[in-house]
């Protein structure tokens, strides 16, 4: 048995199939790490900070130049690398959305530590011609299926109106960017709440504002952002998907920053204050007019959700909406080993949808009128907030640790109340009246405690290990005039987990990742063993391959409550082997990237083999109030390849992604039990992204291309006689999804102004959504009150201009 | 290496499969009476989807039958009623489990069904309900008002099991022919009373208000009572449906589309009278 099989006695399969090609790597790397140990390693350790704020950067690449070897930051911004005494030492560090630096001492000039500080590009008010190690946008030569992107550059992107990381996200290949009413994250064919997403260590559980345009997330409040999209490290878990991990703003040690900025729907402001040298504090806030004040953006974005709420005679639902976040994080250094920071957030979205409909019935000859008026109030309303406080300690050059304790909590709140009141207005009377009122309440509650440590076992290995304990409540309720309950559900778990990995670099050329995460989940008493592998080995300085392997669990799902007249409202449930089942994946990745100068080139393929997926449904339940005859479990195959290809270098920077990907469950009460398409299949995504910049102006443009999405079409209809003497007409469907959407396109073009206003700086922008207003497909509806079936083609936004103004001190 | 080769493999493969569309079929419509012998069942084609509803072309060529406690009983096609008849001597029983197979140019369905009990206690609260004329006059206010409320009776039943039950009122006769509201009163006035008639809905419940304005004619009403089972009932689940979740039809009829449904009843009278 080889290094894998000892470590996994489980991971019989994998170790089989790539027993040949481990082994040989395996022997090579033992030969090439015995003639290392034959000399002394010394070591020098450091933190990447940002110039002028002097705030930490995480996950920064620290390369000796002379062996290749490199290291990225930990989550406080050291570092710890091992290099032969004797010679000179060159270092070059990048970070993404910052300029590169190169560092060179003399054989006894090296010291023990350094600081190291990094200029973020946008700082630069002329213009900028970026070096080739820089990555404006994103750096996706970081690991297997791994991406990093910049918050501070996104701004420069087109966007319907707020910069959006999330949106920015779907710009990448393997996340699908023909979503337009879902921030969330589609990654390889999974869906949004199969990704893991963290803030500072919360669980955020819904990432979406503004009926899913925007994300829930102020770029301003956020300093890095890491994407995985598959065969994610041991350290994260409970997801199948993706993830992503981000990381707020600490704020200044050194001085006052700050900005302000307003677009056409919403303004924001943050502030960054040192109270002491070691202390900083730092508060981010955002908040829509649109309840205030309707632009124009506002009304086309209304009108694009209500399209299919048009009936005959009746006035369209005006909502009334708002939605803001706040971030807040205050960061404390006793000492130049420890770090403590206490992290706050809160998002919250409130649509009034309340109105009155008014019938007159005119009475001939007489003033005596009826009126009947049915008064609706509609509320709907959700947020996530959150707290972690967070102790990070570098013990030595060798050992980081992080203990950090964090809770969370989502909400999701519906009431509607209908009261009916029929009167005679002249005569002052009432007739009659009554009311109907559904509540529908979710609520989520976390608190988990997590134990993180590194550990640099020597040049060649690198420790990761941690365990946590994530305690959650999850509460639904579903209730009709206050009596008749449809679902009530309270469920309470406890998930501990703990894993262990090791990064083993026996060569400048090759490295393996190889660890397992091993969770207890005690709804289900189910012991889940979670192995993962990842290895890159450079066949040239330019190229390298890489693959890896995950096994993952998901122990809570977000439901899909289906309303067709009034959308989609969903609800998160733990599995609890009656219901919902625990979902598993086996995710596996190939991959290769060449990098040489101003070009990027990768290329991943990848499969997931997805068990357990829960769908709610309470059409295919028809009418049944059992719970358990309302939720479907099934399988998925998800597979593809994704194509990047990255101009890094020069005033125009960019990139084109290519996505070839097909994803099928099967379910035995759907399609007869045979394969389907999922709804988020889609074969071919191209996109291209462009970015030119030039004396302080900065135009981009993105064009986006995504072959049709599949649906369910009707095939025929019939009708059948009741008892009554009525007859009901029914259509006959074909094979589920078994038709296609035209296909998706659209391009966003957005020119920013960056000048300086005294010693502070302005940033004008323009953005405009949809640029040829092409009007894609959204879903088609379907009017079986009409002979033949009307069927009308809902479509997403066109073309939506927008306006931003940032004023940064 | 292998996996990796066959995931490679599938890559290129994937791009090759066609999109498969729909294809119709036949539709059963079999409504089985306690207490009545087999017949009118309806077993016709689909339409096109998107095409002006007509009703679907009878077939005639089906090999039908219907079995009850392991005995088949052959259905024959009336050629008058376009439709399929058992034998006519024999009247279905409540508890009898009946199984429908069908074979249709080659095609195989099947569907089975359970027959159940009759009603019980079905009642009304008052013999009639006493509507005066009603005339246009300055206190119509208070005269609709007033009639709205009282003007009503009970019609109960016993469902102790929480039940499917479907309630439907019909003229008795011929008598019911006059109208509520005379011919000075505009009919949108009796057209608003409409909307509280009877919704046509399977019920779990055991009673049903009769709202007498809701009524259009005087004269005697028959309440037929029906009791049904969950395939009746999953007819009028929600079919507002768009296409990013279309769902297949309601259908108790293995690889077919329609019903095949056990059903008894019972029936109770009562009368809308001026005095």
């Amino acid at each position: 048995m080889n290094s894998i099989g000892y470590l996994f006695p489980d991971f019989n399969y994998f170790t089989y199939s790539t027993t040949g090609l481990l082994k040989s790597l395996y022997i090579s790397a033992l030969v090439l790490l015995t003639l290392h140990s034959g000399q002394a390693q010394l070591l020098i350790s450091g933190r990447v900070v940002e110039s002028g704020t002097l705030e930490v950067l995480p996950l920064a690449n620290v390369i000796n130049m002379a062996t290749g070897n490199g290291v990225s930051t930990n989550t406080e911004g050291h570092f710890a690398l091992f290099y032969t005494p004797g010679d000179s030492l060159g270092l070059k560090v990048t970070y993404v959305g910052y300029q590169s630096k190169t560092l060179t001492f003399g054989p006894t000039e090296i010291p023990p530590s350094i600081t190291i500080t990094l200029e973020p590009l946008s700082a630069q008010l002329k213009e900028v011609v970026i070096s080739a190690d820089a990555n404006k946008f994103i750096n996706s030569d970081r690991g297997i299926s791994q991406i990093s992107l910049s918050p501070k550059q996104i701004a420069l992107l087109p966007s319907i109106g707020e910069t959006d990381i999330f949106r920015s996200l779907q710009l990448l290949p393997g996340v699908s960017g023909t979503n337009e009413n879902s921030s969330g994250l589609f990654i390889r064919g999974g869906t949004p709440d199969q990704n893991l997403v963290l803030l500072d260590g919360m669980t955020i559980y819904r990432v979406d504002h503004f009926f899913g345009f925007f994300s829930a997330f102020n770029a301003n409040a956020i300093k890095d952002v890491q994407l995985y999209k598959g065969a994610f490290p041991a350290k994260y878990g409970a997801r199948i998907g993706g993830v992503v991990d981000l990381t707020g703003r600490t704020g200044s040690f050194d001085q006052v920053n700050g900005s302000a900025g307003i677009n056409l729907l919403s303004a924001n402001a943050s502030v960054e204050v040192p109270l002491s040298e070691k202390v900083s504090f730092f508060f981010a806030g955002r908040r829509s007019f649109t309840d205030l004040m309707q632009t124009g953006v506002y009304n086309a974005i209304s009108e694009n959700l209500y399209q299919q709420d048009d009936i005959p005679g009746l006035a369209r639902v005006t909502p009334d909406f708002n939605f803001y976040d706040v971030n807040s994080k205050i960061n404390y250094r006793p000492s130049d080993k420890d770090i403590i920071s206490l992290s706050y957030y809160r998002g919250s979205d409130f649509l009034d949808e309340s109105r009155d409909i008014r019938n007159e019935i005119d009475i001939q000859d007489s003033d005596d009128d009826i009126l009947a008026l049915i008064d609706v109030d509609e509320i709907t309303d959700w947020g996530n907030q959150g707290i972690s406080a967070t102790w990070s300690r570098q013990w030595s050059p060798r050992y980081f640790h992080t203990l950090q304790l964090a809770t969370s909590r989502y909400k999701s709140n519906y009431d509607v109340n209908v009261d009916v009141d029929v009167t005679i207005p002249n005569r002052d009377s009432t007739l009659f009246g009554f009311d109907f009122k559904f509540e529908e309440e979710n609520i989520i509650d976390d608190l988990s405690g997590r134990y993180d440590g590194e550990w640099l076992a020597g040049p060649a290995h690198k420790v990761a290990f941690g365990a946590s304990l994530t305690r959650s409540e999850i509460d639904y309720l579903g209730v009709f005039d206050d009596t008749t309950i449809l679902l009530d559900i309270n469920q309470k778990s406890k998930l501990w987990a703990a894993y262990l990995s090791d990064t083993w670099t026996p060569h400048s050329k090759l490295q393996v990742t190889a660890g397992a995460r091993l969770s207890y989940y005690d709804l289900t008493e189910d012991v889940l063993l979670a192995p993962r592998l990842s290895f890159q080995y450079a066949l040239t300085d330019a190229l390298k391959v890489k693959a890896g392997y995950g096994r993952h669990y998901q122990n809570v799902n977000r439901i899909i409550n289906e309303n067709v007249t009034q959308g989609n409202r969903d609800f998160w449930l733990m599995a609890d082997d009656a219901l919902v089942q625990i979902s598993k994946s086996h995710q596996y990745v190939v991959g290769a990237s060449f990098n040489a100068n101003q070009w990027l080139v990768n290329v991943e393929a990848y499969y997931n083999d997805i068990s357990d997926l829960t769908e709610f449904s309470q059409r295919v339940g028809n009418g049944s109030d059992n719970p358990a005859d309302l939720f479907f479990n099934g399988d998925g195959i998800a597979k593809g390849l994704e194509v990047l290809l990255q101009k890094k270098q020069g005033k125009y920077t960019g990139w084109i992604s290519y996505t070839l990907g097909r994803v099928k469950n099967t379910f035995a009460d759907f399609n007869g039990g045979e394969p389907f398409p999922a709804l988020q299949d889609q074969l071919h995504e191209f996109k291209i992204v462009n970015s030119y910049e030039i004396e302080g102006w900065n135009f981009s443009a993105n064009f986006i291309y995504g072959s049709g999405r599949p649906y369910s079409r009707p095939s025929n209809q019939y009708d059948i006689s009741l008892l009554d003497g009525t007859t009901a007409n029914f259509i006959g469907v074909g094979p589920r999804n078994g038709s296609r959407l035209k296909p998706y396109h659209r391009l966003d073009i957005a020119a920013h102004h960056i000048f300086p206003i005294g010693k502070y700086k302005g940033d004008l922008g323009l953005s405009i959504f949809n640029f040829y207003g092409r009007l894609n497909t959204w879903y088609f509806e379907y009017d079986f009150n009409q002979d033949p079936v009307l069927t009308t083609e809902i479509t997403y936004l066109g073309f939506t201009p927008n306006v931003s103004f940032t004023f940064t001190f | 290496m292998k996996r990796l080769l066959i995931i490679c493999v599938s890559l290129v493969l994937l791009s090759c499969e066609e999109e498969q569309f729909g294809s119709g079929t036949f539709v059963v419509e079999g409504f089985l009476y306690a207490g009545s012998p087999i017949t009118n069942i309806n077993i016709k084609s689909t339409v096109p989807f998107d095409a002006a509803s007509v009703p679907g072309q009878p077939i005639a060529n089906a090999q039908a039958s219907i079995s009850i406690a392991g005995q088949p009983l052959s259905l024959v096609f009336n050629q008058a009623t376009q439709r399929y008849d058992g034998p006519g001597d024999y009247a279905i029983q409540p508890g009898a489990v009946l199984t429908l197979d069908l074979q249709i140019n080659g095609q195989m369905a099947n569907s089975t069904t359970v027959i159940p009990d009759y009603p019980k206690g079905l009642s009304t609260s008052l013999p009639k309900i006493v509507i005066p004329e009603i005339k246009l006059t300055r206190d119509l206010r208070d005269v609709l008002a007033g009639l709205f409320e009282e003007a009503r009776l009970d019609i109960r039943w016993s469902n102790e099991e929480e039940d499917y039950h479907f309630l439907v009122i019909e003229p008795a006769d011929t008598s019911a022919t006059v109208p509520l509201f005379s011919e000075d009163i505009p009919s949108n006035v009796g057209t608003f009373f409409d909307n509280f008639r009877l919704v046509s809905e399977p019920s779990r419940a055991s009673s049903y208000t009769v709202v007498g304005l809701s009524l259009q004619n005087y004269g005697r009403y028959r309440a037929i009572l029906y009791r049904i089972n969950q395939e009746y009932a999953d007819l009028y689940a929600d079919q507002l449906q768009d296409s990013r979740n279309l769902n297949e039809p309601p259908t108790n009829i293995a690889n077919g589309l329609g019903i095949f449904t056990g059903i008894s009843s019972d029936t109770v009278t009562f009368e809308i009278s001026k005095f």
